[in-house]
């Protein structure tokens, strides 16, 4: 089921949003609008700030100590750059999938429960529950039911960049931020990544940032491209690769510079 | 650079188009010249040139598909080669009208009689005339004046109704008309298929150079 465009809203809000690494500027004034139930794909040469934009959603650039981030970045209209913001709660409902699939040396089945407990889910039936649901909504049941217990290293990259989605689901999020989820992926585990996107969209908002420009076209409803830190243009994916306004982003989509 | 390679086999695409573009509607022009006195050296040369037509077709067909398969333009180039792809195909047409019309003038070889034809080659030089701006647009990358190709184009929808009745009248006037005057009926409609064909180009390159998606009228 696609949801109609008017009845979603904005669910990450950034306004003036700026971010410097020590002295050196990485975003400059950026306001962007992330539509709830809406895939939005970030795309731009590298160093463009796109994995930066995308890490401050969740306050992932907290991590690296020289960050610096001035504006807005508001999540359902409240600031999460805000004194009182408990960050790992936000970051169990802003999760994250990285660009090499980084499963914890567990099995299958405490990557996916580990999340949960650590919240505080200790009953085994209710994990049984969330880890079953998660792997189902990740395409992954039907590859791994039979051998939940088994090391998750042993799962292919496709597999584990999947079970890594199925981790990010279990804690219940409602926005999936992932990292170009499949530059380190074969292009069938890469259309399957797709086609769970495409899936996931029904009930959460996704924000990609990816160098495959085909992958963001395919993928994704609203496209932003970034260049030297500045989102250049946002809009409908259709239009950005049909007729982009800018002839910077059309430069940059066609290949003739980047 | 990005993508050199592709962008240069796109420009060279482009220009061997536009070279297709000449060929076919040189075919159209030279099969309503081998009527002017049922000309049959000018036909036959005409219905020869159909094989070469269809090698072109195809070569630039292969060429279009596999940029698409190798490249996957957007935006621009994408928008070009959905125009080169759809301006091959009318291409195609207007040279296959051209050996129909050949055709038909071999057909009537030996008639001893046949309702004059003038109207019809009025009607071809503004046909000739609205290909003539489609290439030139497309050549350049601008986009045709789509108000004045419609103008042009409504005169000749007019022209075609307007020559049916009259050449109506010649076959009932005599019924030896009838031959000649089914042919002459058939290459309006002819004429009137590649006036469309040129307004249909001009809108693919009105999307290609401009980006909206137009119709004429």
């Amino acid at each position: 089921m696609v949801i109609p465009v008017e009845q979603t809203e904005p669910i990450i809000t950034t306004r003036g949003l700026d971010l410097f690494y020590g002295e050196t500027p990485a975003l400059n004034q950026i306001d962007i609008d992330i539509l709830r139930h809406r895939v939005t794909a970030l795309i731009g040469p590298s160093g463009c700030g796109k994995s930066t934009l995308l890490r401050c959603f969740n306050r992932m650039n907290d991590l690296i100590p020289s960050c610096r981030v001035t504006g807005s970045v508001s999540y359902r209209g409240e600031n999460i750059y805000a004194p009182d913001v408990d960050v790992v709660h936000l970051r169990k409902l802003i999760g994250m999938v990285f660009q090499r699939p980084n499963p914890f040396p567990k099995s299958i089945y405490d990557n996916v429960a580990y999340g949960p407990k650590v919240h505080g889910v200790r009953d085994k039936g209710a994990l049984d529950t969330i880890v079953e649901e998660s792997l189902k909504k990740a395409a992954l049941w039907d590859e791994v039911k039979d051998r939940l217990h088994t090391p998750a290293m042993g799962l292919s990259g496709g597999q584990q960049q999947r079970l890594c989605i199925a981790r990010t689901l279990a804690v219940g999020p409602e926005v999936i931020l992932m990292d170009e989820p499949c530059s380190a992926l074969d292009p069938i585990a890469t259309a399957k990544i797709e086609t769970l996107i495409e899936e996931l969209r029904e009930q959460y908002t996704v924000i990609i940032v990816t160098h495959s420009m085909q992958q963001a076209a395919r993928v994704s409803d609203y496209t932003g491209f970034m260049y030297l830190g500045e989102l250049i243009e946002f809009g409908k994916t259709e239009k950005i690769f049909e007729t982009p306004d800018k002839e910077l982003t059309s430069n940059y989509i066609t290949g003739r510079f980047g | 650079m990005g993508l050199k390679k592709f962008h240069e086999e796109l420009e060279q695409i482009q220009v061997d188009l536009a070279a297709y573009g000449e060929y076919a509607v040189g075919m159209l022009t030279d099969g309503m010249g081998s009527l002017r006195g049922l000309d049959r050296a000018l036909a036959d040369d005409v219905m020869d040139r159909k094989t070469h037509l269809a090698e072109l077709h195809s070569d630039l067909e292969d060429r279009t598909i596999r940029l698409l398969l190798l490249y996957q333009p957007v935006a621009e180039d994408l928008r070009t080669i959905t125009c080169i792809n759809v301006m091959n195909y009318s291409y195609y047409r207007v040279g296959r009208i051209g050996k129909d019309i050949a055709k038909a003038v071999l057909g009537m070889q030996g008639e001893t009689y046949t309702v004059p034809f003038d109207s019809l080659y009025v009607m071809a030089d503004i046909v000739y005339a609205m290909h003539r701006e489609v290439l030139a647009a497309f050549r350049t990358g601008s986009a045709v004046n789509l108000e004045d190709l419609g103008l042009q184009d409504d005169r000749v929808d007019a022209m075609r109704a307007g020559l049916f009745r009259e050449y109506l009248t010649y076959m009932l006037e005599d019924p030896k008309n009838i031959r000649s005057g089914i042919e002459a009926i058939s290459i309006t409609r002819h004429l009137e298929r590649c006036g469309d064909h040129a307004c249909l180009m001009a809108e693919k390159i009105f999307f290609m150079a401009e980006g909206e998606r137009v119709e004429i009228r």
